[in-house]
């Protein structure tokens, strides 16, 4: 399993969000869980922890996420 | 995630939230807790954040109920430690409360890389569900997807005091594939899916006593469905046991080397065969009325 963390900086995300988590998928052969948390985070950054048992692919993440970071407000999560 | 109002189609947590009162569903040791497997973890599989299993309380026409829904999508909805411990906590929390329980089934059974582990969840979620029995608590199983209930889930089903099917689900404990692979492709061709559901589907399982709802592929059907089976539960005794071991030695007895799944519909009163094939569940429970003596 390969097993990285990074930070990207994005707008906050607004508070009026309702619930405090949000899940969406379900992991399997070319598919994706993703669990969505709010936190006492700072509230310019998306802090991503990624666990994926296809090594090799590091770069391609991290750019996907800095891309999501940048278009949409994911600060604090 | 696409909107569909066909229950098979449906997530698990779509599934919870569309036979329950609106907002009434709080989800117990949700994916933000973590409780994931340590065994996939150890041979290096991706693990799930709810470990393939929802649980919660909720209501249903106002009452109280304890429910769960398995995730099929997640090895299969197979059963390992953390699963089994949730399900198995789910059902002591029903017996300790006095409080109803339901659990959505969408399982092949043992997850097999947990091996033991998964096995002994399941006897300890059965033995919970016994519990219950024994306080007259009620305890549903709804087998409403293509996987359907399977190995020691299916084993589980039959377990509760009712379950709930559609035409698209299937009970069984080996799965077609292996039936083939055991018996050969003449007695059983695991590809011929009519066959298949013939024998182990919705249908046949209302037709033969194994279910006892047979309803739309629809929430508010299974709702509905569920809510009449919220007051009933019966204990596990051995009277009732041997009572039930004697209605299937009179199965074995009369359908035992029965080739031909349409004869066991025959015998059991279906006239018209073609028109049962095609009908949904609750026509097909019509035609099986009109035929029984």
């Amino acid at each position: 399993m390969e097993k990285f963390t990074k930070a990207f900086p994005s707008k906050p995300l607004k508070s009026t969000a309702g619930k405090p988590w949000a899940l969406a998928g379900v992991v399997g052969s070319g598919n994706l869980e993703v669990l969505v948390e709010r936190g006492s985070r700072p509230s310019d950054a998306m802090d991503c922890h990624i666990e994926t048992s296809i090594p090799g692919y590091k770069a391609s993440w991290l750019a996907a996420l800095a891309d999501f970071a940048h278009h949409y407000p994911a600060g604090g999560t | 995630m696409t909107g569909t109002s066909l229950f098979h189609e449906q997530t698990a947590r779509q599934r919870i939230a569309a036979v329950t009162d609106a907002g009434s569903f709080v989800e117990l040791l949700p994916p933000p807790e973590r409780l994931t497997s340590p065994y996939l973890a150890q041979l290096g599989i991706p693990v799930s954040f709810d470990d393939g299993i929802v649980i919660g309380k909720a209501r249903i026409g106002g009452k109280k109920i304890y429910i769960a829904a398995q995730v099929g999508q997640f090895v299969g909805g197979a059963v390992g430690e953390i699963h089994g411990a949730k399900l198995t906590g789910l059902f002591k929390a029903a017996s300790r409360d006095r409080v109803p329980c339901a659990v959505i089934i969408e399982s092949g059974g043992v997850r097999l890389h947990e091996g033991s582990a998964g096995e002994i969840a399941i006897t300890e979620t059965m033995r919970a569900i016994f519990e219950c029995r024994a306080k007259k608590v009620p305890t549903i199983a709804v087998i409403a997807s293509d996987i359907g209930a399977y190995g020691g889930i299916g084993i589980l089903s039959t377990c509760c005091d009712f379950r709930v099917m559609t035409e698209h689900g299937r009970l069984g404990i080996s799965g077609p594939i292996v039936i083939e692979k055991w018996m050969g492709k003449k007695a059983y061709d695991s590809s011929n899916r009519a066959l298949v559901w013939k024998t182990s589907g919705g249908k046949t399982k209302y037709l033969l006593g194994d279910a006892d709802a047979l309803v739309h592929d629809d929430a508010g059907a299974v709702r509905e469905a569920i809510g009449k089976l919220l007051a009933k539960s019966s204990p596990v005794t051995l009277k009732n046991a041997k009572a039930r071991q004697a209605v299937l030695a009179k199965r074995l007895k009369r359908f035992g080397k029965t080739e031909n799944p349409d004869d066991v519909w025959k015998g059991m009163g279906v006239r018209d065969i073609a028109g049962a094939s095609i009908a949904s569940g609750p026509e097909f429970v019509a035609l099986a009325k009109a035929g029984r003596k």
